[in-house]
């Protein structure tokens, strides 16, 4: 039922969005990607699943996996970054990549490279809402990722946080000239980064069990995609990019095949790239 | 009594060429000083060493006494020392507003102050204290609109209401002037004379002769990197060795 589909996509496509609100935040600061940016999802994950295996409720899972994935993301800022910040800007961005790879290995002789899951958390109780089903999981997942959403939202626009941020990415130099500390606002902007990623990988993970340490490889991929199908450096072009590509995930395995998934996403990245690369909302003021 | 800024021996060179020449001399709070020189006399220079965006190749920075030349622009300027720049530089994302409420973030109250409702009476006075700034410098009915829409002279106005609200007691201001018009720089006077009143220490790099020979106590002149001289309008109108470098070039 095409409904359903859609409720199915957008609980997917907003964990999506909170992937590539991360990669769209540390792009406007610092102008460079953070290509170990879908770790922080498989770092959050196993958080998580390490504190579920303790006993720890859902929420402490959430919890630590946001603060988790936030003090790595800072930990890739403080070494993969702000070092190389006077280096060509490739520098940084292929250390990112070996920081990847890194964290990829730890988990892997923590957790195993089987897959990982949460313990059982007995049957979800099930609402009939006007003939779509959801699962109460659904509905904590869609408040959770759309919460996080509308606060990141009005952070960015309403407070002097938010607002230092922009000036950051409008303009650094005249920004520290006010009084404002550069390394403060990337290092904030890293954590608020990595923490959105990490919950994204607690929530997903829920929904569809099981992961591996190399989760984070697609996860992080496909946050890109949705950046760049929303519109470079616009923090509500990733929102709705990433809702775009959960829809187009799940309505390419309901209608169409899922083997051929990734194709289908993937060749969409490829055609905006080569064809309208400002994505579906370019940036105000052709910020990128 | 120790002066709010004093230069001791600065110089910058880039490479071969040296831009700021062994400057030495002092501010005292109060004062509205004027630097003139003819172009690419190193004005612009100086004020980036000060603002801490150049570390000198030599001398010494002292602040209220306290030596300043390896600290950071942010530190800078939280030490209450702010700039505007001779090609505006505002924020191209940013409402008018919003430019002051960053800008505040300089000193007081923390950037997430308006999440804190322990702070919440400051925060409101804070942002009061903005708006205020920008009926001081007439844009109070445009604090909504983005800031590089505004009309050229308004942007500089905004450059001036921005610096302010780091809450200064030495503001720099470089060729403030620049591109407005006879009538827009009468208001420009009237804000100096404003400022000065209201006990603010100014630096001021302008071309505008008469601006200068009129706002001015006390005049620096600055030729290929060197200061030259340095006295009252009187007798820096007077002075040979300034006509003969800088006045003398326009008669």
């Amino acid at each position: 039922m095409f409904s359903q589909q859609l409720v199915n996509g957008i609980t997917l496509g907003s964990t999506y969005a909170l992937i590539a609100i991360g990669y769209t935040l540390v792009l406007g600061v610092l102008k460079k990607l953070n290509l170990a940016h879908g770790e922080l999802f498989m770092v959050g994950t196993f958080a998580g699943i390490g504190m579920a295996a303790a006993g720890a409720p859902i929420v402490v899972s959430v919890g630590a996996a946001f603060l988790f994935a936030g003090l790595v993301a800072v930990a890739i800022e403080r070494t993969c970054f702000y070092p190389l910040r006077n280096a060509s800007f490739l520098s940084p961005m292929l250390t990112t990549i070996a920081f990847g790879i890194l964290l990829q290995n730890v988990a892997t002789q923590i957790f195993g490279s089987d897959p990982s899951r949460f313990p059982d958390t007995g049957r979800s109780v099930e609402l009939h809402i006007a003939g779509l089903t959801i699962s109460a999981l659904q509905v904590a997942i869609l408040v959770t990722a759309f919460g996080l959403m509308i606060a990141i939202d009005v952070l960015i626009r309403h407070t002097r946080w938010g607002i230092a941020l922009r000036a950051t990415s409008d303009d650094p130099e005249t920004a520290a000239q006010h009084g404002i500390n550069p390394s403060r606002v990337t290092i904030t902007t890293f954590f608020v980064s990595g923490a959105l990623a990490g919950v994204a990988g607690v929530l997903t993970t829920l929904v569809y069990s099981q992961v591996t340490p190399l989760i984070g490889i697609r996860q992080g991929l496909i946050g890109m995609v949705a950046m760049v199908i929303g519109g470079l450096g616009n923090l509500r072009g990733a929102m709705i990019g990433g809702l775009a590509v959960g829809l187009l995930e799940t309505l390419n395995d309901a209608y169409f095949n899922a083997g051929y998934r990734d194709l289908v996403i993937f060749s969409v990245f490829f055609a905006f790239l080569v064809l309208r690369p400002e994505g579906l909302f370019p940036a105000p003021g052709g910020r990128s | 009594m120790t002066p709010l800024l004093e230069l001791r021996n600065v110089s910058k060179r880039f490479g071969g060429l040296t831009a700021v020449d062994a400057v030495s001399f002092s501010i005292e709070a109060g004062e509205l000083v004027g630097l003139i020189g003819p172009n690419g006399a190193g004005k612009t220079t100086l004020f980036n060493i000060i603002a801490g965006v150049y570390r000198p190749s030599q001398g010494q920075l002292l602040h209220r006494g306290d030596a300043i030349s390896m600290l950071d622009p942010a530190r800078i300027a939280k030490r209450g020392i702010a700039r505007t720049f001779q090609n505006i530089r505002l924020f191209q994302s940013l409402t008018v507003l919003e430019h002051l409420l960053v800008a505040q973030t300089c000193r007081g109250l923390g950037l997430l102050a308006e999440l804190n409702p322990l702070v919440s009476g400051a925060e409101r006075t804070r942002r009061k204290a903005a708006m205020e700034l920008l009926e001081l410098v007439g844009l109070e009915n445009r604090h909504d609109e983005i800031a590089i829409h505004l009309p050229y002279g308004a942007q500089r106005r905004l450059e001036i209401a921005r610096a302010l609200a780091t809450s200064p007691e030495l503001l720099l201001l470089d060729e403030p002037a620049a591109g407005l018009n006879d009538t827009e720089t009468v208001g420009l006077r009237e804000m100096l004379d404003a400022l000065r009143a209201q006990h603010y220490t100014i630096l001021l790099v302008e071309h505008d002769m008469k601006l200068v020979m009129r706002v001015c106590s006390r005049i620096l002149v600055l030729e290929f990197g060197k200061l030259i001289a340095s006295g009252a309008p009187a007798e820096i109108q007077v002075n040979p060795e300034v006509i003969n470098a800088y006045l003398g070039a326009e008669a």
